[in-house]
């Protein structure tokens, strides 16, 4: 067990794509990081790099001190969980984890006692005379994570293992495999497209998009602090809500004006910010997340100033929360995240998704007023996408 | 499903089978148990087994029978190493496959009388080979009957390895790519790789193709008949020794021929019998 180091790894393919851009990340011995991005960003390069399925184009890898990029996937100390599983069809469950150890000529009694010992940490006993083709997805799944885990390698490489299974069974295997992985205390490198699976599982959270490294943090951090507009609107599920807006300030106050709308923003925002002061008056990059609105009639002790006026088009009630979709009138932004659903809406009003408590009555339709927690609000540059915060 | 969907559906291919194959077969069985000349085919005479003992005590039958065995047992395997070693060379060839594949397939595609012809055109006086030859030893290459026997196998697995070659580079297209790296990641060589992956995801295949070739080997006409003609009787196979005696001087010895057929059908039969019995516990195997 031990640190691994990416330094500015890059890859660029012999048709002149460049996949990976200078990704540098270092993951602490024993840490679950996890690489997040959209479909065709580079993630899966980036791990196949790690592996050595891939060349390296430019930049190190390291392993504890040792240089990886030249050697042998087989002798990099690494394991690795594949979203097809690439179980062995004609070999048991019991030879499929043993194999490894086969092949690096460990004697059979010790061969036969480690893969016992993994089985048993998968609660895959009953299992172990089974062929692939006889076990369920998720069962299958364990056995890739046996093979991983009977070699006692330096780091984990994970490529969206969960991917083929069904929300309940993907829902219980997150939990399983960060629980296995904090229990054996090996270096992981996980990548998946699933945000969710990111922020649960990961110590660690790097969010990467066309091959380029946005951001590295854990997921609270990523969560509360994003660095930019791709992160702020990847990160959290239902997305962020992105507009342009304009800030300005008369008497002291300040004010943000949304469309036709507009939001008293608390002096403390922009103290805490100082750099919001020279765009006072400029279009910049406004963002709420969902559970920052709420229903008025739910909450009526909130600053008359501190709300927007709509109307309810779609309501999801989702037994523990409502999701309340409505239009605002203020153009929208493009996070640049190729997976989001197109906008709904056009120059003049935008999609914007409220999260409001079950006691909320609103029905689609209904013209309502939206308390905003404009402590919470984000703000970027419009051109650079990056968070204004200093 | 109804009485009168199903036989709706089942009669036609019965009727095929039965046509082409169930009768056939019975006419050549009673065909075997007659005395019947080709000049004289209305006076068949039930003779029983006297062409089966006439033919298992001719030592031609059993020379021909000799030489067979030697051809499917050096052929078979021969061809089926070297169309995986093709297979997989072509797997890796990443420009100009479609080249390679061509060139590959042309003896195949040939029709083996044709290409029969042209190979033995090589080596017979006059030929390239034969020319070749001379420059090097001073002495010309003549085709007789000590190297017959194996001109006749090389240019046999120069015509049937195609078939095992494209057959297995179909099954290579499908082997999924992660199971490979999984391999590769887990600390397989090539030869590890090839044993504990490829083969398996193969295995279906190389029975199949174990089982055609076979048969093929065990059936081969074409190419004996070119090299050898009325020579060299000692390098003819069991069908090309069924073919002289059932024509033999204008005679056409019928009866005798059909015993010959119906041996051969024997033995081929019994040469697969494990390959039939493999396939036969797959699919037991997969129903399970």
């Amino acid at each position: 067990m031990s640190t691994v180091t990416l330094d500015k790894l890059t890859k660029i393919y012999p048709n002149g794509f460049q996949a990976i851009t200078e990704l540098s990340l270092t993951l602490e011995d024993g840490e679950f990081l996890v690489l997040v991005g959209p479909s065709g960003c580079g993630k899966s390069t980036a791990l196949r790099m790690i592996a050595g399925l891939e060349d390296i184009s430019s930049g190190d890898l390291y392993v504890g001190e040792r240089r990886l990029n030249d050697v042998q996937p087989k002798d990099r100390d690494i394991a690795m969980v594949f979203q097809s599983y690439a179980l062995y069809p004609q070999m048991t469950v019991a030879e499929n984890i043993g194999f490894p150890l086969k092949l690096r000529k460990i004697s059979r009694k010790d061969r036969q006692e480690q893969v016992h010992q993994a089985a048993e940490i998968l609660e895959l006993t009953e299992q172990l005379e089974k062929k692939p083709a006889q076990l369920s997805g998720g069962q299958r799944q364990r056995v890739a994570m046996g093979r991983a885990i009977v070699r006692r390698p330096a780091l984990f490489l994970m490529d969206e293992p969960l991917s083929n299974l069904d929300a309940k069974l993907r829902v219980q295997m997150r939990a399983d495999i960060a629980g296995i992985q904090r229990e054996l205390g090996v270096t992981t490198f996980y990548v998946t497209h699933d945000q969710v699976e990111a922020m649960t599982m990961g110590d660690r959270v790097a969010v990467i998009k066309d091959g380029i490294l946005q951001q590295a943090a854990a997921p609270e951090a990523l969560y509360e602090n994003p660095d930019n507009v791709f992160v702020a609107a990847f990160i959290g599920s239902p997305s962020m809500n992105l507009y342009e807006a304009t800030l300005t300030e008369a008497d002291g106050d300040y004010r943000l004006s949304l469309g036709d709308q507009a939001l008293s923003v608390p002096d403390r925002v922009v103290a805490a910010r100082p750099a919001l002061r020279d765009y006072l008056g400029q279009p910049l990059v406004v963002g709420f997340r969902p559970e920052d609105l709420e229903d008025s009639a739910v909450v009526p002790d909130h600053p008359d100033n501190q709300r927007l006026e709509t109307e309810i088009a779609v309501r999801e009630a989702l037994g523990a929360e409502t999701l309340a979709h409505f239009s605002i009138a203020a153009p929208s932004v493009d996070s640049g995240d190729p997976d989001a659903l197109d906008e709904l809406g056009d120059e003049e009003s935008s999609r914007c998704t409220a999260r409001f408590s079950a006691a909320t009555r609103v029905r689609v339709g209904d013209r309502v007023r939206v308390n905003v927690s404009t402590e919470r609000l984000h703000f970027f540059d419009r051109k650079t996408h990056l968070a204004i915060r200093s | 499903m109804n009485r009168r969907t199903f036989w709706g559906f089942t009669i036609p291919s019965v009727i095929v089978m039965l046509a082409l194959m169930v009768f056939p077969l019975v006419t050549t069985v009673w065909l075997g148990f007659q005395k019947l000349l080709l000049r004289d085919l209305n006076n068949p005479q039930w003779i029983g087994f006297d062409n089966y003992t006439d033919v298992l005590s001719d030592p031609e039958f059993w020379a021909a029978f000799r030489f067979t065995m030697i051809f499917v047992a050096v052929v078979t395997p021969v061809t089926m190493v070297m169309g995986l070693g093709v297979a997989l060379l072509l797997d890796r060839v990443g420009r100009g496959r479609s080249l390679y594949m061509a060139a590959l397939l042309l003896p195949f595609i040939v029709t083996p009388v044709v290409g029969s012809l042209v190979y033995k055109d090589l080596f017979e006086r006059g030929g390239l080979i034969s020319w070749l030859w001379e420059v090097i030893t001073d002495d010309p290459f003549a085709v007789d009957a000590s190297n017959v026997k194996w001109l006749i196998i090389i240019q046999s697995i120069w015509y049937i390895m195609p078939f095992a070659m494209i057959t297995f580079f179909a099954g290579l297209q499908t082997l999924p790519g992660e199971r490979v790296e999984a391999a590769a990641i887990d600390g397989a060589n090539f030869l590890r790789n090839l044993w504990h992956v490829v083969l398996p995801h193969l295995r279906v295949l190389i029975l199949f193709v174990g089982l055609i070739t076979i048969m093929d080997a065990y059936r081969v006409y074409d190419q004996v008949f070119v090299w050898t003609g009325t020579r060299f009787t000692d390098a003819h196979t069991l069908s090309v020794y069924n073919v002289r005696v059932a024509t033999a001087f204008d005679i056409g010895r019928l009866g005798k021929g059909n015993a010959i057929a119906v041996l051969n059908v024997i033995g081929i039969f019994i040469v697969l019998i494990p390959f039939l019995w493999r396939s036969y516990k797959d699919q037991i195997a997969e129903r399970t």
